[in-house]
């Protein structure tokens, strides 16, 4: 009877669907009567999200649920959440790593209408064998953030004594350092508290120093672009170019808002706000903190000044590269929800990235660069995805994101700790590189025992 | 022996409710984690026997379980004994007839309403606040500043709560025996000891106990207060527990078993701690 009853229920459902593409698909009233789980990775859109949520369900009447995980939580929250009755049709993973540990969980997109948008196999988690896991709709870029009206005074002024005239001179570290430093001794006269906002240490919030920061060493030590494989067991790691990142990293906080010792009470916001309020004339940051930045109440930093530099650390050859850049955000459909819950899932990410309302809300709301060919005609009020451009288009190599292959999150919260350390004058450097690799080596096994390599 | 049998055969029916509901929220998960403290897992659905490895990794793992237990005994030692006096002091206090007793009983009580992740960040601010002034530091900065940030945090918070205990146990002494005591020429230090502590044995024992399982299972405090910084120096079990279970890739089982020990250990611990109290009381 049960079974009657279901699949007379699925017949139905597949002859809407026909018919609803044969008549129109605007006004589509979908027979699905279940509800689709987002659990979205980033807190900055969560808000966004909902949005998206309640105009798909306005549209279609069909529920969406957004769990937003808190900041530095998206395992632990996947985790917990797998295991209830409610677990998440759609979820995201953001490494091979995370994908290795889920692999059971993620089904296969290739033969989907969403993958069929996607204009490039790069923006994909796969196997190189025509399975797809995941679909980034997040292509992100990060590097140093500008405000250009505070440099350009400083470019301008007489009392400078750099002979540097603009910020494309400022793509080796020698040169950065050398304006940053007399900026600094200039900040009364630029009206700023520091060159760069708060290195945000507070556990938790390290994630800018311990991973972004960290793709500059792992980069030059693992021999660029060509020779890493994002896709791979997780490598050995010497920290090599240690020196480079204690060079900018030094740069950052002596040259900072906050002084050294006081970085461990400073959270990301925190940093972004000084940033909009202009208060300072640099932050580390990526393309996705302009929603934070362009939100804060009483912003001073016009849109058309927010502009990119790439992370300098006085490596050879760092003068031809870019920015740090990462498909990130891998889109997964949970294999364990049933048939009718995966389809419902899909048809909603088509929607998102195919439909007038939802490019809308993509462009306008989450902003995020996405790799899929129904989005080529959108427009972005982001100022940075500009700047991204201009970049590149200038001939510079994007850093792929070896960040990507760090091990753990065990290993990040370490580092970020021991950075904090050292920033309060507690700990040595020679001991946080050395911690560093001895952990790596530990966490390294233990990830690549986990996943099998 | 007829209404005996009868109560029986109802006491089945009564709690058979409440006991199905107990095995299914606390004996069955209790099992079903004793289990998969002896797996390997991600979700528990995909559970691989692997013997007693996740036991042998926790006690072998000197910078996390073993460094996160001496850290929790240390703050349960310092803790139990400060909030205990303290309330009891304040309970003393405040049976003594003065004006406003109900007011400062309120006041005094009221941080216990308070949830311990609020009560983390505001005192997060207050200390930072402090230390900043004083020291040019904030409470990352040394594990003595959130050992003793996590104290005064938990005092400020429970000593309310252990008070109103220690005010119920001290108005239940009859005055007959204190005014007798006067009358045969007590000290007010000699009454305190020989009648009134005895007299409040139980009230001890409760509020040491409550202060003592508190202090082990101390969670929301520690993580928004301290989140274990600097490093992981002012991690206490309980977040411990949670940060290996959830934050290191293939570890749900090692976090696992350090949670069935944690439970041992608190088991163990009250246990010792209610019989050498209870053969103290004055019935």
């Amino acid at each position: 009877m049960l079974k009657k009853k279901i699949s007379w229920v699925l017949a139905m459902t597949m002859a809407a669907t026909m018919l609803g593409g044969c008549l129109t698909t605007s006004a589509e009233e979908s027979s699905y009567d279940g509800t689709i789980r987002w659990l979205n990775y980033k807190p900055e859109v969560a808000d966004a999200m909902q949005e998206i949520a309640a105009a798909y369900t306005e549209e279609t009447g069909i529920d969406v649920q957004i769990e937003t995980a808190a900041s530095g939580q998206y395992e632990a929250t996947l985790t917990a959440r797998m295991d209830s009755s409610d677990a998440p049709t759609i979820f995201v993973i953001d490494s091979i790593n995370m994908l290795n540990t889920w692999k059971d969980y993620i089904s296969d997109l290739s033969d989907t209408e969403l993958y069929s948008m996607v204009t490039d196999d790069s923006y994909t988690m796969n196997d190189g064998n025509g399975t797809i896991y995941g679909i980034s709709y997040a292509l992100e870029a990060w590097g140093i953030i500008v405000n250009k009206g505070i440099t350009d005074a400083y470019f301008a002024s007489p009392n400078k004594s750099t002979e540097y005239t603009s910020l494309d001179d400022l793509y080796t570290f020698d040169a950065l350092k050398a304006v940053v430093e007399d900026m600094t001794a200039m900040k009364d006269e630029l009206g700023i508290q520091g060159v760069f906002g708060s290195t945000s240490l507070k556990a938790g919030d390290d994630w800018r120093y311990q991973t972004h920061l960290m793709n500059q060493p792992l980069y030059w030590e693992w021999g660029g672009n060509e020779n890493i494989d994002l896709n791979g067991a997780v490598p050995e790691f010497t920290f090599e170019y240690s020196e480079n990142y204690k060079n900018i990293l030094d740069l950052y906080l002596n040259n900072s808002v906050t002084e050294p010792n006081l970085v461990g009470t400073k959270t990301v916001d925190d940093s972004m706000a000084e940033f909009a309020l202009g208060q300072c004339a640099m932050i580390q940051n990526g393309d996705w903190a302009w929603n934070t930045i362009a939100n804060t109440d009483g912003r001073v930093v016009e849109d058309e000044n927010v502009v990119f530099i790439p992370i300098s650390c006085g490596v050879e050859g760092e003068e031809n590269m870019g920015l740090n850049v990462t498909g990130s955000q891998y889109m997964c459909i949970n294999s364990q929800a049933s048939e009718e819950d995966q389809a419902a899932a899909e048809e909603f990410l088509v929607w998102l990235f195919s439909s007038d309302t939802g490019k809308q809300l993509v462009a306008e709301k989450l902003q995020f660069m996405t790799p899929f060919s129904t989005m080529s005609d959108a427009t972005y009020t982001n100022p940075l995805y500009a700047s991204e451009a201009a970049i590149t288009e200038a001939g510079k190599t994007a850093y792929c994101a070896a960040a990507n292959l760090i091990p753990d999150q065990t290993w990040k919260d370490n580092m970020g700790a021991n950075l904090l350390m050292y920033a309060q004058g507690q700990m040595e450097w020679d001991d946080v590189v050395s911690n560093a690799v001895e952990t790596w080596a530990v966490e390294r096994d233990i990830t690549n025992t986990a996943n099998g390599n | 022996m007829q209404k005996i049998y009868k109560k029986k055969k109802y006491l089945a029916i009564f709690t058979l409710p409440t006991l199905i509901a107990y095995a299914i929220a606390f004996v069955v998960p209790f099992f079903m984690g004793l289990y998969l403290s002896f797996c390997n897992f991600k979700t528990i659905g995909n559970a691989k026997f692997v013997g007693l490895s996740n036991f042998a990794y926790v006690f072998s793992d000197s910078n996390g379980f073993l460094a996160a237990l001496w850290f929790t005994v240390k703050i349960a030692v310092v803790g139990v004994i400060s909030t205990n006096v303290i309330a009891f002091a304040l309970a003393l206090l405040l049976t003594r007839g003065l004006k406003g007793t109900n007011v400062y009983r309120t006041i005094f009580f009221m941080p216990n309403l308070i949830g311990g992740i609020i009560l983390g960040y505001i005192w997060q601010l207050l200390l930072n606040g402090i230390l900043i002034q004083l020291v040019g530091a904030d409470i990352t900065y040394s594990s003595t500043y959130g050992y003793w940030g996590i104290i005064i945090l938990y005092n400020w918070q429970k000593i309310g709560y252990l008070m109103i205990i220690y005010i119920a146990g001290l108005q239940s002494i009859s005055g007959d025996l204190l005014e007798a005591a006067k009358i045969d020429g007590a000290t007010y230090w000699q009454t305190l000891r020989k009648i009134i502590l005895p007299l409040v044995m139980t009230s001890i024992t409760i509020c040491s106990f409550l202060a003592l399982t508190d202090c082990f299972k101390m969670y929301d405090q520690n993580l928004a207060l301290t989140a274990g910084a600097p490093g992981t120096q002012t991690t206490m079990l309980a977040l411990d527990i949670v940060e290996t279970y959830y934050n290191r890739v293939g570890f749900a089982g090692v976090g696992q078993a350090k949670a069935v020990v944690f439970t041992v250990l608190v088991f163990v611990i009250a246990m010792i701690q209610l019989k050498a109290t209870r053969s103290r009381e004055v019935e």
